[in-house]
């Protein structure tokens, strides 16, 4: 299982065994070599193998500053990619024991030394992830709590839901059940504490019982539902309980340890089971020129929600209990790929499947990013997430300069976390979103950029967007969960109003949304006083509102215009504001389906023809489907 | 003279008078005291149509007053299509001035002040119009540069030989002040004679030469510090400011013994407005945001750094190892949303216009600036050092000015000067007649490693629709736009940066050294296309030199009359492209007559009629 270490100034090969002891080889000859006049080049050979990392594999400037100045790619010996790097461990089928009276089996993991099981959310069975079970989706009836004892001066005691769902639930072990929802731009995971079928409210001619959630959840569920966003018409369903295993799902209880799967064939038992271990793989802090090509990352998890409630909002901040405006929000950084402060980073002809977590997660001040030709599928958390959500780009920690994320290709993504984006950048200098294929996303395609006022500061004094070009993309299916959010949506000023130059761009973008929803998805969509956007030669089919300048006088967007794009549904009446220099014009609206739509006009053919990664990336996500992918298979990717 | 009627207006509620306008700054100050961030206070400063004279710079400092970085200010004249005049001169008497004996000129003997000084300054105006400096006829230096043994051995070099005839007339008159000035390539070196001695020559190629010894502090600058890659060989040289050369309608002043020479051109009395420069600024301002100076004339400033210092300077008109003087009408220090229109700058000494440190959002619209003697324009510091916020300079917007006979004072100075600048707009200006280039931009030599945007040293630049005629007239080495340095790293190709639509043309062609539209010093990401250029030596140049080689430059489509040249430009490996452009080797007339186009980039570009008209009237009626 040797991992080869080539240093290029002296053509020297060092021999490592496992991954670990790789990354303390590199560590080591950084140390001994590596000065700031005198950078060492160092290349990582992988073998055709499945390399297991339980444990993030770090290698940070903080630990090792002569890291700094190594100048390091890590690859897969052959063509294609064919060295796997997993965080999964796997369980034997004949460990499963049969439950008494029901269809599906369950695994009993022994506690650790400290008496606790292993925490994750994901089961992988022939190296894909398989789904949790989970109830059928209603709405919520009534006002949200906050609201609710507004008006009647009591404290509400619980989430009141259709007794016969509730009933269900109670039918089988509820450890570990959770209840999910999403209202307007929110996430919500809170977990069941239990049920009571005798506190019942009856609402026209139904009766819903009492769910209450742990103590810590249902102060949550009690305290934190934003009253400005109505709860009443959620969609709520009930998660991860045996109650509503069909076949080829699982639940596992991560507090009593008990796994439940019920598998499709009995035959599925004798497949590869895994549970992911890692959170978190590969680990870079303030390395430059560092390059990760042509290897494939699975088997990671986050263990967050099986703490703490979970409460989601726009651009993947996270509130706890106590939180109290914006700046008391985080996010969960987990990801296969942890880098920060990087310079010159590339990560390409890599495949990310199969993730609990984020893909690449990158936060603080990332120079010369690209991340190119790769493929992200059944990701739950956000594909991509470059730099932080802060209008504070005087900290030098909060600022991206020369993004590139061009030619790849995401499939279902963020659909566990459904407030989340496949691609999401902070404030960002120089960006270049390109030729990407997004389908399924729980919300949005991508989302760029983060502040909700006007701005007084010149062009170049501070940044929110700047020279963005957002080109090309084939987006399917966004917006699958969560509302009120778009398939590229922008956020923010970018400069005072004197500036009118349009120094942004999104154009010739595909962005078709399957079937209609009664509110909520936008397609072009500059939020907030959005600014020098050129929205121009897009398509965009069965959107809400298909191109979307904000016009709410409290964050009126400027100098945006939106020309020649092609569109199935009408652009609301307020978006034109010429006196802002927010002008639609030249665009053509015809409420055609998708099909006639693209029959009648040559143009949008070609738009869409144009539009996504390019054939030999789809040639490979074909061949990644068809084959069971396994170490060892090799896809030729772009060169 | 008093002067009178100044109005503060404070938002048409309550009016204030003063008499001149340091009381009127001084009003300012205190009305200051009032405004806040979150209650901002708006003021006029109205001036009458009157000539007010400034002999000490008046200031308007948040570092003094905080608060009035919380004003909204604005400085203008009472009337539409009049100007105040703000002028640093003041006058002598010609019945002062007595006949030099055995002379045709005059001279007049300065008091010293209370500290035992003469004043110092290096213009002279008769009748509002600055009037030349008596010099020599000019001399190419035959002589090679220093060895480095020599340099290292510099201290015992005093002077250096000139032509004996010259050396000899020198010693003619009095020599104290007077200058030799150099003129190497892109720099400009002026030195202080201390003696001649004609006993001691030297002969080169049949002709004798006499020693001419600097001053100690000269003579050292000279050898140490002038370029070491330059030869002096072949070089322009003459003296400068001695009463030895003085002919009809110049002077000289010597500034050591506080005697004014003056030769009046009809041979009679001294007679007219006869004025000399007493400050280096007019009026200054820092930390000021929300600021407008307008319709004024702003005229008489000097700079005194000659007087007492040798003057070696460097591109851009930076003293080697000295940085910049802040010698200028108008100074500005770290402003935001500054406006400057329809503002004369006249008779200067120094510069114009220059904001120095961190400024945003700077307008200057409908100015007129002639005879300025160091650079019309200059914005930012000379440093490539951006991450220092002092050093930043955005949304500059330079648009319909009019520049006229700029920098002959100083020929280091480009007409229009900015250095490291994150969005820049400079269009419809009419440069003529300048020293060097007409505009330097940028400042930096190097190849970049950095991402567009973490640093810049240009970007976001736009330099369309102007007219450029007679640039380079001095020096060498310069153009009508001269792009200087990286903006960003190599992997980036976009071309952010652009100059078209400029109209250039120079009367005759210099032997060497005039360029066009210059990229140099591993300038990188410009599209340069649809200019015109006539007659310069190198019409479009990108850097081909290895150490410091340009990438990314586009330049097509552009009408020249000269060749493309040197070998070497053409670079596809560095994405410097050049194609499609009309080398065409006719004159300007025959170039007009054959390309519509080039009569149509002629038609567009300079400043308004109106602005010209307006100069006309200034100049001409």
């Amino acid at each position: 299982m040797a991992i080869k270490i080539n240093r290029s100034a002296k053509s020297e090969q060092f021999a490592a065994v496992s991954l670990k002891d790789t990354f303390a080889e590199i560590c080591r000859l950084a140390k001994d070599m590596a000065r700031p006049d005198n950078r060492l080049a160092l290349g990582v050979v992988l073998n055709d193998e499945v390399y297991q990392v339980y444990e993030p594999l770090t290698l940070s400037v903080d630990e090792v500053p002569e890291l700094a100045y190594v100048d390091l790619t890590i690859t897969a010996r052959g063509d294609g990619v064919c060295s796997t790097v997993t965080g999964a461990r796997t369980i034997p089928g004949k460990a499963f024991a049969k439950v008494e009276g029901k269809p599906y089996y369950k695994y009993q993991f022994a506690p650790d030394e400290n008496g606790a099981y292993p925490k994750f959310r994901e089961l992988m069975v022939n190296k894909e992830y398989i789904p949790v079970a989970h109830g059928e989706r209603m709405h919520y009836q009534f006002a949200s709590p906050p609201e609710e004892k507004a008006a009647t001066g009591e404290e509400v005691r619980g989430a009141y839901l259709p007794i016969e769902l509730v009933r269900e639930l109670a039918s089988e072990p509820i450890s570990g059940a959770e209840c999910r929802y999403h209202h307007c731009c929110t996430w919500r995971m809170f977990r069941i504490k239990g049920v009571d079928l005798n506190d019942t409210r009856e609402l026209n001619g139904e009766t819903f019982a009492r769910v209450e959630f742990l103590e810590e959840d249902q102060y949550c569920f009690l305290n934190k539902t934003k009253a400005r966003l109505p709860l009443r018409g959620s969609p709520f369903y009930f998660f991860n309980s045996p109650a509503f295993l069909t076949p080829g799902t699982f639940t596992y209880d991560y507090m009593g340890g008990t796994l439940y799967y019920y598998p499709l064939r009995e035959s599925d038992l004798t497949l590869p089971i895994e549970y992911p271990v890692a959170e978190q793989l590969f680990v870079f802090k303030g390395l430059s020129n560092l390059t990760v090509e042509k290897l494939r990352f699975m088997g990671t998890t986050c263990r967050y929600a099986c703490d703490y409630p979970y409460m989601g909002g726009q651009a993947s901040r996270v509130f706890d209990r106590n939180h109290k405006g914006d700046k008391d929000c985080f996010r969960i950084e987990k990801s296969a790929i942890f880098a920060t402060a990087m310079n010159r980073f590339t990560v390409k002809n890599c495949v990310f499947e199969q993730l609990g977590g984020n893909g690449i997660f990158m936060p603080d001040n990332n120079v010369a990013v690209r991340i190119r030709d790769n493929i992200f599928q059944n990701v739950g958390m956000t594909a991509v997430t470059v730099g932080n959500f802060s209008a504070d780009w005087l900290d030098p920690k909060n600022r991206l300069f020369d993004i590139r994320i061009e030619n790849n290709y995401f499939e279902h993504i963020c659909c566990d976390y459904a407030i989340l984006s496949a691609i999401t950048v902070g404030t960002v200098d120089g960006l270049s979103i390109c030729h990407n294929t997004i389908k399924e996303t729980g919300y949005m395609a991508m989302h760029i950029g983060w502040t909700w006022t006007t701005v007084p500061y010149a062009l170049g004094e501070k940044v929110n967007i700047r020279d963005a070009e957002i080109a090309y993309n084939y987006i399917e299916n966004y917006m699958m969960i969560a509302e009120d959010g778009g398939a590229i949506y922008v956020l923010g000023a970018n400069c005072n109003h004197d500036n009118p130059r349009r120094f942004n761009s999104m154009h010739d973008n595909y962005a078709t949304a399957g079937t209609m929803r009664i509110w909520g998805r936008y397609a072009y969509y500059m939020d907030a006083t959005s600014t020098n956007w050129d929205c121009r030669h897009n398509v965009t089919i069965n959107a809400n509102h298909p191109v979307f300048s904000q016009p709410c006088p409290w964050a009126c967007s400027w100098h945006n215009h939106m020309h020649e794009n092609y569109c199935n549904t009408p652009v609301r009446a307020k978006v034109p504001a010429p006196d802002r220099d927010v002008m639609v014009y030249n665009n053509v609206i015809d409420t055609l389906p998708e099909d006639e739509f693209l029959a009648k006009y040559e143009e949008a053919r070609k738009i869409r023809a144009a539009a996504g990664c390019s054939e030999v990336l789809l040639d490979a996500v074909r061949a990644l489907r068809e084959n069971i992918p396994h170490a060892g298979a090799a896809f030729v990717f772009p060169s | 003279m008093a002067s009178r009627g100044i109005l503060i207006n404070r938002t048409t509620v309550k009016n204030e008078k003063a008499n001149t306008i340091k009381e009127a700054f001084e009003i300012v100050k205190t009305m200051a005291k009032e405004a806040s961030p979150q209650k901002r206070l708006k003021l006029e400063i109205v001036l009458d149509q009157y000539r007010y004279l400034v002999y000490e710079p008046l200031v308007l400092s948040a570092d003094e007053v905080p608060e009035l970085a919380y004003v909204d200010l604005t400085v203008t004249s009472l009337a539409d299509g009049v100007r105040s005049i703000i002028s640093g001169c003041d006058w002598i008497d010609g019945a002062r001035f007595e006949a030099v004996e055995g002379q045709p000129y005059y001279k007049y003997q300065f008091p010293k002040d209370e500290s035992g000084r003469y004043p110092r300054f290096r213009e002279f105006l008769v009748d509002r119009e600055h009037i030349p400096m008596a010099r020599s006829e000019e001399m190419i230096y035959p002589f090679s540069r220093l060895t480095e043994e020599e340099r290292e051995d510099a201290k015992n070099l005093k002077g250096t030989f000139f032509p004996f005839e010259m050396a000899k007339k020198l010693k003619e008159a009095p020599i104290s002040g007077t200058e030799c000035h150099f003129f190497v390539e892109w720099e400009w070196y002026a030195c202080h004679v201390k003696s001649v001695d004609l006993k001691n020559t030297k002969e080169l190629n049949g002709q004798r030469y006499a020693f001419v010894e600097f001053l100690k502090e000269d003579a050292d600058a000279f050898h140490n510090k002038s370029n070491k890659n330059l030869s002096l060989r072949g070089r322009r040289t003459y003296f400068c400011n001695s009463p030895a050369f003085l002919t009809p309608g110049t002077f000289s002043y010597d500034y050591k013994r506080g005697i004014l020479y003056y030769y009046p051109k009809d041979g009679g009395r001294p007679r007219g407005a006869l004025e000399f420069p007493c400050v280096e600024n007019l009026l200054v301002f820092k930390g000021l945001s929300n600021l407008t100076v307008d319709k004024l004339i702003f005229t008489g400033t000097t700079s005194t750094y000659l007087c007492d210092h040798p003057y070696l300077s460097g591109q851009a008109n930076n003293l080697r190892g000295g940085g910049m003087l802040t010698d200028a009408a108008v100074l500005m220090t770290d402003v935001r949303h500054a406006t400057v229109r329809n503002c004369v700058f006249e008779q200067l000494g120094g510069n114009g216009l220059q904001m120095t440190d961190r400024n945003i959002g700077v307008r200057l619209e409908g100015c007129i600036f002639k005879n300025v003697e160091m650079s019309a324009v200059r914005i930012g510091n000379p440093t490539w050092n951006w991450q220092e916020e002092k050093n930043r300079t955005y949304d500059v917007r330079v648009e319909n000015n009019y520049m006229e006979h700029i920098a002959y004072g100083y020929p280091t100075a480009p007409a229009f000067y900015i250095t490291q600048v994150d969005g820049f707009d400079f269009c419809h200006n009419t440069v003529r007649d300048v020293a060097y280039s007409a505009v330097s931009l940028g400042w930096n030599w190097d190849v970049v490693y950095y991402a567009l945007g973490s640093r810049v040293n240009v970007r976001d630049a736009h330099l369309a629709y102007n007219r450029f005629e007679d640039h380079m007239m001095l020096l060498q080495d310069g153009g009508a736009i001269y792009a200087l340095g990286a903006n960003c790293h190599h992997d980036y190709e976009k071309r952010f940066n652009s100059m078209h639509d400029n109209y250039s043309s120079s009367r005759g062609m210099r032997d060497r050294g005039r360029y066009g539209y210059y990229m140099d010093g591993s300038a990188s990401n410009w599209d340069c296309y649809h200019n015109v250029m006539i007659n310069a030596n190198y019409p479009l140049f990108s850097q081909p030199h290895p150490h410091a080689a340009s990438w990314h430059n586009h330049i097509y489509d552009n009408y020249i009359n000269t060749p493309l040249a040197p070998e070497g430009i053409l670079a596809p490996e560095r994405d410097v492209i050049y194609s499609d452009n009309h080398i065409d080797l006719l004159s300007e007339e025959e170039l007009l007559a054959k390309y519509e186009e080039v009569k149509a980039i002629k038609a567009a570009s300079g400043c308004s009629r109106e602005l010209l008209r307006a100069v006309d009237v200034l100049y001409n009626t």
